[in-house]
């Protein structure tokens, strides 16, 4: 009887694996409602026909949202990019620190009061027809200050209250200044009043039919496979010229690159971190990668903590050591730039000081080691009969850098420590994923001394305010930079911190430009580069694919971005 | 089979899945960092909100408190909301990705047994010559091959190279369908590496055992009486040799059940396939600790499940251990 049932198990698997090796190798198996150029099955020359002629772009990702389809709950990139295709904020902030109108056509600071107030645009409506008003403005942030979403984090602290003024102005009412108030409450995403004042408990809300002001509408969602979004013939800034997006989530990123040279995607927004993968795209006559300037900063923090590193000479020499064109070019593939010391990245045209560009830069390998041997020396560091050098207590200079697991930064801390092996500094390095050595180490709050130096990389918002607070926040937090890398400059943070609430843009600026230039003297952080980010895109199906200079509250793929999806046209 | 003995066999496993319950509490908090910094989404939050979302996943009740409510829910099938999916059920997030994965590793797992049991078979019924000795060294190679990488190869070949499957997914997204077959054969498409991959790289141990275990069975002397009395070889070779070796290979399918179930994860990795190895890939890395509760006392319940299904086969495999 056993045999039997063992011979009927075959008989019934075998069918079904043969069944589906036709199906796999014939057209059928659904149909696509794609554009007419697809390659889903049989050969990769076979182009199957589609009933409808509707558009589709296909776009590749990682994840899918951690809020689901709950804008109130968005609070990372990837949120953003699903959620950001129904939803829009009152003003658009640019990676080079301007903001342009978006929902709201205008706004304004009131020198007498310190208030803000907001005029939306006439013109803007919900995909269920009904205007976007001051009531939803007043609406969202009543509620995300109440729930303490992410949402309103960064500004909660400093409004009093949120008013409406008539139907399309909203002001908002400071309880102290913040200048930075209207890229933080402008980039924060709308939702719509009369929906979401019906649903109860907003933080439990699936939201299975999303309202919103955007492009698209949402026709279909699968946590961890995809989402699909139809464009918005009524959309207030007139109709996307693609009929439908797809976002398809992809376990790893080779397959996703191959899904885009074989055709089955149109676009893959974020490649960094896969930068190593970016040869075999370059060679596709139908693929472009292009290369799109980030705000980010990629460095090598110091534990405070740990003598001598809160020596400022002692870091000077290890700065000055580092081969960073090479990390620059091996590590990171070439898809970085030279850094500025200042902290804030050289995208950021309106604030960055550019002339904090790393000296090193222009110096000869022999002239950087002979100047940090001359500075370590100085410090009464001798070196041993094993070359590792000692100092006056007879502790050698031995340290761990700690990393997490992407490939580059492995590579990176690999560099960083054959270079400093060159100077006497003996580096071992450390590997964790990111949950253990963030959430379990540096930005625990307890764990303190248990890190030496760390290699790490942080994209951040244009707006200086982002600066000031990781590094000055009021009060310190354990998962800011500042308190997890147990730095202090009194005078420093008091600069940052009162730069947070100077109005007057000229005085403000020059207070940022002041603070870029300490934290560089002060080497807070040995910068290392500036990643910039690769994305890319077939070339074959739709035109007018740029990089949009947007970021956009914490969304920062600008490929992927509303202004992008409504640009490109189909070929 | 008594209903004595299935009474206590049944008890015994109800115990096993219940011990599995309070362990599982224990071993996602066992794991360094925390799922705040995940939750947060790597964005620097206020005190106020870090806190709140702390509060909204439980986190700031005592491992007591926690551990408590986890038992008194768990027991009616509530494992709360997942904090990578919130606010989604951990049990909806399971059975969403549960039927997948049990396409692929039941599917499997049929083939893997039919195709150990026929090479092991033939390996041992042409012990020693070169059909036997061929068979072996594939069989060496399969279980050396890594089985990612087998996906991968498979994945580049067959998704990449020649196009004849796609490149992720349980189905074709948005895709409209002519009827039950046609929505059947898209499944099917899509489970099709999958499913040959993870049978590739594991059906090996089958065979080996198999053929080890029936090469001993065929020297025994009533094998010698029954080929004497002029029974068809094949019939020699299924109903009396391999029959009375199948029992190592049906304890080691109880044993492998755990092992198949954790290279669904490696499986549906390198396939995009939403199923529940991918998920709790996520879950650990998220830190997830609802969802990993929840995704490891199906595990349990498969393993513990998987193995009384074995006992109840052996009963009827061996008459002696039905008399015992």
């Amino acid at each position: 009887m056993f045999q039997r049932l063992v011979k009927f198990a075959c008989l019934m698997v075998v069918s079904i694996l043969v069944v589906s090796f036709l199906a796999g190798c014939s057209d059928s198996g659904g149909t696509e409602a794609t554009t007419t150029v697809s390659v889903d099955s049989g050969s990769a020359t076979t182009v199957a026909t589609a009933p409808a002629e509707k558009t589709t772009v296909r776009i590749g990702w990682s994840e899918s949202p951690q809020a689901g389809m709950n804008p109130f709950l968005a609070r990372n990139e990837g949120d953003y990019m699903y959620l950001g295709l129904m939803y829009e904020p009152m003003l658009m902030p640019m990676r080079d620190g301007t903001l342009k109108p978006w929902l709201a056509s205008s706004w304004e600071y009131n020198d007498t009061d310190g208030s803000w107030t907001f005029k939306l645009d006439e013109k803007a409506t919900w995909s269920d027809g009904q205007p976007v008003t001051a009531d939803d403005v007043k609406f969202t942030f009543d509620t995300a200050y109440k729930y303490d979403f992410a949402l309103g984090s960064s500004t909660k602290a400093f409004v009093e209250s949120v008013d409406v003024v008539d139907p399309k102005t909203v002001n908002f009412k400071m309880a102290k200044p913040l200048a930075a108030f209207a890229t933080l409450a402008g980039g924060t995403l709308i939702m719509p009043k009369h929906i979401w004042s019906t649903v109860g408990a907003v933080d439990t809300y699936e939201n299975p039919t999303p309202v919103g002001s955007g492009p698209f509408l949402f026709k279909e969602y699968k946590a961890r496979e995809y989402m699909i979004a139809t464009k918005s013939p009524t959309y207030w800034h007139g109709p996307a010229k693609v009929d439908e997006v797809v976002i398809q989530v992809f376990s790893n990123p080779e397959a996703e690159i191959m899904a885009l040279k074989a055709g089955e995607l149109d676009i893959m927004p974020d490649l960094s971190g896969s930068e190593s993968l970016i040869p075999t795209l370059l060679t596709d006559s139908n693929v472009k990668v292009l290369i799109d300037r980030w705000p980010h900063i990629f460095y090598l923090a110091p534990n405070y903590r740990i003598p001598p590193l809160d020596n400022k000479d002692f870091r000077k020499a290890m700065d000055i050591a580092i081969d960073k064109k090479a990390i620059i070019s091996d590590a990171l593939a070439g898809y970085a730039e030279a850094p500025l010391m200042g902290y804030v990245p050289p995208v950021v045209t309106e604030w960055a000081d550019q002339s904090l560009l790393w000296r090193g830069l222009d110096m000869t390998e022999e002239a950087r080691l002979a100047e940090a041997n001359t500075i370590l020396d100085g410090l009464g560091y001798t070196k041993g009969s094993d070359g590792i050098r000692v100092g006056k207590d007879g502790k050698k200079l031995e340290f761990t850098i700690r990393c997490i697991t992407y490939p580059s930064y492995v590579r990176a801390s690999e560099m960083i420590k054959n270079d400093l092996a060159k100077i006497g500094i003996k580096i071992s390095v450390e590997v964790s994923d990111p949950e253990t050595l963030y959430g379990g180490i540096i930005y625990s709050g307890e764990r303190t001394k248990d890190w030496q130096l760390l290699v790490h990389g942080s994209t951040m918002n244009p707006d200086p305010d982002n600066f000031a607070r990781e590094y000055a926040p009021d009060p310190p937090n354990p998962w800011d930079n500042g308190p997890a890398f147990g730095w202090t400059s009194p005078e420093l943070q008091a600069l940052l911190q009162a730069s947070r609430s100077e109005m007057d843009p000229v005085k403000r600026k020059e207070m940022v430009t002041e603070a870029q230039g300490m934290f560089a003297d002060e080497l807070v952080v040995m910068s290392i580069a500036h990643r910039v980010h690769p994305a890319a895109h077939r070339t074959d199906r739709f035109t007018g694919w740029d990089p949009a200079p947007i970021y956009y509250g914490a969304m920062v793929h600008p490929l992927g971005s509303i202004i992008n999806l409504t640009a490109i046209t189909p070929k | 089979m008594s209903a004595y003995w299935l009474a206590r066999r049944l008890l015994t496993s109800a115990l096993v899945l219940f011990s599995a319950v309070a362990i599982n509490f224990a071993i996602p908090r066992l794991m360094p960092g925390n799922p705040v910094d995940r939750l947060t989404g790597g964005v620097k939050l206020s005190a106020e909100a870090r806190d709140a979302l702390i509060r909204r996943f439980g986190l700031d009740r005592s491992l007591w408190e926690q551990y408590w409510r986890y038992i008194t829910h768990a027991v009616r099938g509530d494992f709360g909301l997942s904090f990578t999916y919130y606010p989604k059920s951990v049990a909806s997030a399971i059975m969403d990705a549960l039927p997948w994965t049990l396409l692929v590793l039941v599917t499997s797992l049929v083939l893997q047994v039919a195709i150990g049991y026929l090479l092991g078979a033939t390996a041992a019924w042409r012990a020693g010559t070169k059909t036997d000795s061929t068979l072996q060294t594939m069989s060496m190679v399969m279980l050396s091959v890594p089985l990612f990488w087998v996906a991968m190869v498979m994945f580049y070949i067959f998704s990449f190279r020649l196009g004849w499957f796609p490149f992720g997914g349980a189905y074709t997204i948005g895709a409209t369908y002519d009827g039950f077959l046609d929505h059947l054969s898209d499944i099917a498409r899509h489970a099709f590496l999958p499913i040959v991959s993870l049978t590739i790289a594991q059906y090996a141990t089958f065979q080996i055992i198999l053929r080890n275990t029936m090469v001993g069975v065929i020297r025994k002397p009533y094998i010698l009486t029954a080929e004497s009395k002029g029974i068809s070889t094949g019939r020699l070779k299924h109903r009396h040799a391999a029959r009375n070796a199948l029992l190592p290979m049906v304890t080691f399918l109880g044993l492998s059940l755990a092992m198949i179930v954790g290279g669904s994860v490696y499986i549906e990795t390198v396939f995009s396939y939403p199923g529940i190895g991918k998920l709790i890939y996520d879950a650990v890395l998220s830190r997830d600790y609802p969802l990993l509760q929840g995704c490891f006392f199906v595990f349990a319940l498969v393993v513990v499940l998987g193995n009384l299904v074995v006992d109840i086969v052996y009963l009827y495999l061996d008459p002696r251990i039905r008399l015992q």
